[in-house]
């Protein structure tokens, strides 16, 4: 797989969506619904992820564009519809809607990454700590969890700040730590929530550029909630809500 | 701003509202063991012997059981203060003054606490009759004579009252000095292991002043002297606890592929002062039991042989109370220390919202959220039940030995209730399990 540099310099998949969309998708989100009470949150979203593809959801503030990536996420149990994922390694085909508590959370925790608008690292832990957690849960050594996890913040230009703690990151740099926090278990599809809204635009450039470069060529889906529509450019499609609906796709 | 808005902000919903209710539950059940063992005190105080035993009874009654109520009472009130910290911050950049977000606050956590003190002294009411349960000097309490004198059921109320109001102010200082809390802290506290020096030197002094205090000072300077060097050492304890407990966590965090438990270990290097403060009241227990209960186990052999005639009647009287009053000092602070753990653990459940939410969000499971929740509370009850047991089997040395020799099924029972107590304190962490479950389920909005 080749990659080339797009004219504002940032690298990106030759493939075209509709290449892309050729293959077979990765997670297959079935007319979602989700009501809190009363009130009607999500209806009937319906969203496929394919590899190496990155899927910006935009929308106004409360239109559910976190409760869909929640729900997506397994994060939520959703009302209605179905969330199937494929396997990697015998193509079999897994719904998270119909899965326990315990189970979905073994779920997010062997295929998926997340990246919150906070970064929400533990304050506890150091920066190293923090980006082997995921792999320690998993039941991978400290040791062999330190080393990963290392590795993992030296791609990211982070090497040298593994041993601070989170308090002593800059936003930017806590992002970061984040980004490797989620890419550390090589999931399948990496969800980000505003990922970049608490950050500076140029810090946020380079934030994004992280998050885009950790699909090239990786059998994974990126999904990020945004409200900026420079961020959604950078992407491959947007998705855009309205009240709990899917408006539109590009 | 007037100020029904700023009680519509204050006022607490959702799971703080939670908090307000162990609040009210914590200075009621405060108030009642304080009324409950103040009526006892006075018993063995008013006994109509010369058996000096019994003054010494009453005393460290009062004196062991008022350091743990009163820490429950306090903390609780510390608490909820804090736990209003969100609002407090939002009244504060809708533009009220610090000082006039402060008394509201702890106007607030005063009415709770007054309530609640209102509630156990009613039910105090109740004390003597269950009290006229009891056997002391070989008769039974009257209930007639447990009543308290008017000034003093009149002091115990607002004492009790004040020291909610303060423990609120201190609670809150805390939050102002530091509006963000964790996030900003960024290195986990060094405590000098001079702590430990001191507390092994006082130690080691109050061992040597115990082993050469013979009759020939006189009966009332022994009493003292042992009374201080008791005191002494309990006093070290305080400051070698949270040396021990960062210590002993630093060693596990160090040897642990369990994230469940580094998190755990984590934490309490963080605060090891405020680890060492829930368990205190359980290293306080330890330390007065295991002398206590040897001295028991020993004087029941000596009570059941031939050599019995050595005590006069009214010894073996006020040994059968010692035995009723070590019996009930050991329960309260087990149920003080769950009960201020249960408390503890549901405000730091909501303080920690957001780690326990991202952390279920990456996929730990919630067992192991509550694992690492359980841990973080019995590293430091473990450092604090060994730690205290060593201090005394130190200056209790030939008590326990004696006992060890003569009554090893007493010190089997002083083993068994320790091991009791730490089961209750594991209890009163699981009895937060549904704080943090309703805390996850509404991850988003955070109550
Ligand atoms: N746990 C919850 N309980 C009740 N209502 C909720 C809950 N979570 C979200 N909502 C409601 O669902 C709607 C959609 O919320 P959501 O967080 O998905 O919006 P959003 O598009 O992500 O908004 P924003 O851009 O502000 O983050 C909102 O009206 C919100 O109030
Ligand atoms: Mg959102």
């Amino acid at each position: 797989m080749s990659t080339t540099t797009d004219p504002e310099g940032h690298r990106r998949s030759e493939l075209s969506t509709a290449e892309r969309q050729t293959r077979d998708w990765l997670l297959r989100a079935e007319n979602v619904s989700k009501a809190f009470g009363q009130t009607q949150v999500l209806t009937e979203a319906s969203l496929d992820l394919y590899p190496e593809e990155a899927v910006a959801i935009m929308g106004p503030s409360g239109s559910g564009k976190s409760t869909l990536l929640h729900a997506v996420a397994g994060i939520i149990a959703a009302d209605e519809g179905k969330v199937i994922l494929r396997r990697p390694d015998d193509g079999g085909i897994d719904d998270i809607t119909t899965l326990s508590d315990a189970k979905r959370s073994a779920f997010r925790l062997h295929r998926f990454g997340f990246v919150f608008q906070q970064g929400m690292l533990i304050p506890e832990l150091t920066a190293v700590e923090n980006v082997a957690l995921p792999l320690m849960l998993l039941g991978t050594g400290m040791a062999a969890a330190v080393l990963q996890a290392n590795a993992e913040l030296h791609r990211l230009g982070l090497l040298g700040l593994g041993d601070r703690r989170i308090g002593q990151l800059s936003g930017g740099q806590a992002q970061r730590v984040a980004i490797a926090r989620a890419l550390v278990t090589d999931p399948t599809i990496i969800f980000a929530d505003e990922p970049t809204g608490s950050l500076d635009s140029r810090t946020a450039d380079e934030v994004l550029d992280e998050l885009l470069a950790s699909n090239d060529g990786a059998d994974r889906a990126l999904v990020i909630v945004t409200h900026d529509e420079r961020v959604a450019a950078r992407c491959d499609r947007t998705v855009r809500l309205l009240d709990g609906r899917i408006e539109a796709t590009r | 701003m007037n100020t029904s808005a700023a009680l519509l902000l204050i006022r607490p919903r959702g799971t703080p509202a939670l908090l307000t209710r162990l609040q009210l539950l914590a200075s009621g059940v405060t108030t009642l063991l304080t009324f409950g063992v103040t009526m006892l005190a006075i018993a063995f105080w008013n006994t109509p012997t010369d058996e000096v035993g019994y003054t010494v009874l009453a005393v460290s009654l009062v004196g062991l059981l008022i350091v743990p109520l009163v820490t429950l009472g306090s903390a609780t009130a510390r608490l909820a203060a804090r736990s209003r910290d969100d609002r407090l911050a939002t009244l504060r950049l809708l533009g009220a003054t610090s000082a006039r977000v402060r008394r509201i606050a702890v106007a607030e956590v005063t009415v709770i606490a007054a309530l609640g003190v209102t509630i156990g002294t009613a039910l105090s009411a109740a004390l003597p009759f269950l009290l006229s349960l009891l056997t002391v000097y070989g008769k039974p309490l009257q209930a007639a004579e447990l009543w308290l004198p008017w000034w003093l059921t009149a002091a115990i109320p607002p004492a009790l009252i004040a020291v909610a109001a303060t423990s609120g102010m201190l609670g809150l200082r805390q939050v102002m000095l530091s509006p963000l809390g964790v996030r900003t802290r960024q290195d986990a506290p060094r405590l000098s292991w001079l702590r430990l020096v001191a507390a092994v030197a006082v130690l080691g002094i109050a061992v040597l002043v115990v082993q050469t205090a013979s009759e020939g000072w006189g009966a009332v300077v022994v009493v003292i002297v042992l009374a201080v060097a008791v005191l002494a050492v309990m006093a070290v304890l305080g400051l070698a606890g949270p040396f021990m407990v960062s210590r002993a966590a630093r060693w596990r965090a160090r040897r642990t592929s369990d994230p469940a438990r580094l998190i755990a270990a984590r934490g309490v290097i963080d605060d090891p002062r405020a680890s060492w403060r829930e368990v205190s009241a359980l290293a306080l227990a330890t330390f007065v039991l295991i002398p206590a209960g040897s001295m028991l186990g020993y004087l029941d052999t000596i009570q059941s042989s031939a050599s019995r005639e050595i005590m006069t009647t009214d010894q073996l009287l006020m040994f059968a109370d010692a035995r009723t009053m070590v019996i009930a000092l050991t329960a309260v602070s087990f149920l003080v220390v769950a009960c201020q753990i249960a408390i503890t653990q549901t405000a730091a459940v909501i303080e920690r919202r957001e780690l326990y939410v991202v952390l279920d969000r990456i996929g730990m499971p919630t067992a192991e959220l509550n694992r690492s929740r359980r841990m973080r509370v019995t590293m430091p009850a473990n450092v604090a039940v060994i730690g205290s047991a060593i201090a005394a089997g130190a200056l209790a040395f030939w008590v326990v030995l004696m006992a060890l020799v003569t009554a090893p099924l007493f010190v089997v029972a002083i083993v068994i209730v320790l091991a009791v107590g730490l089961l209750l304190i594991q209890l009163g962490v699981v009895s937060t399990n549904p704080v943090l479950e309703r805390v996850l389920s509404a991850p988003s909005r955070g109550e």
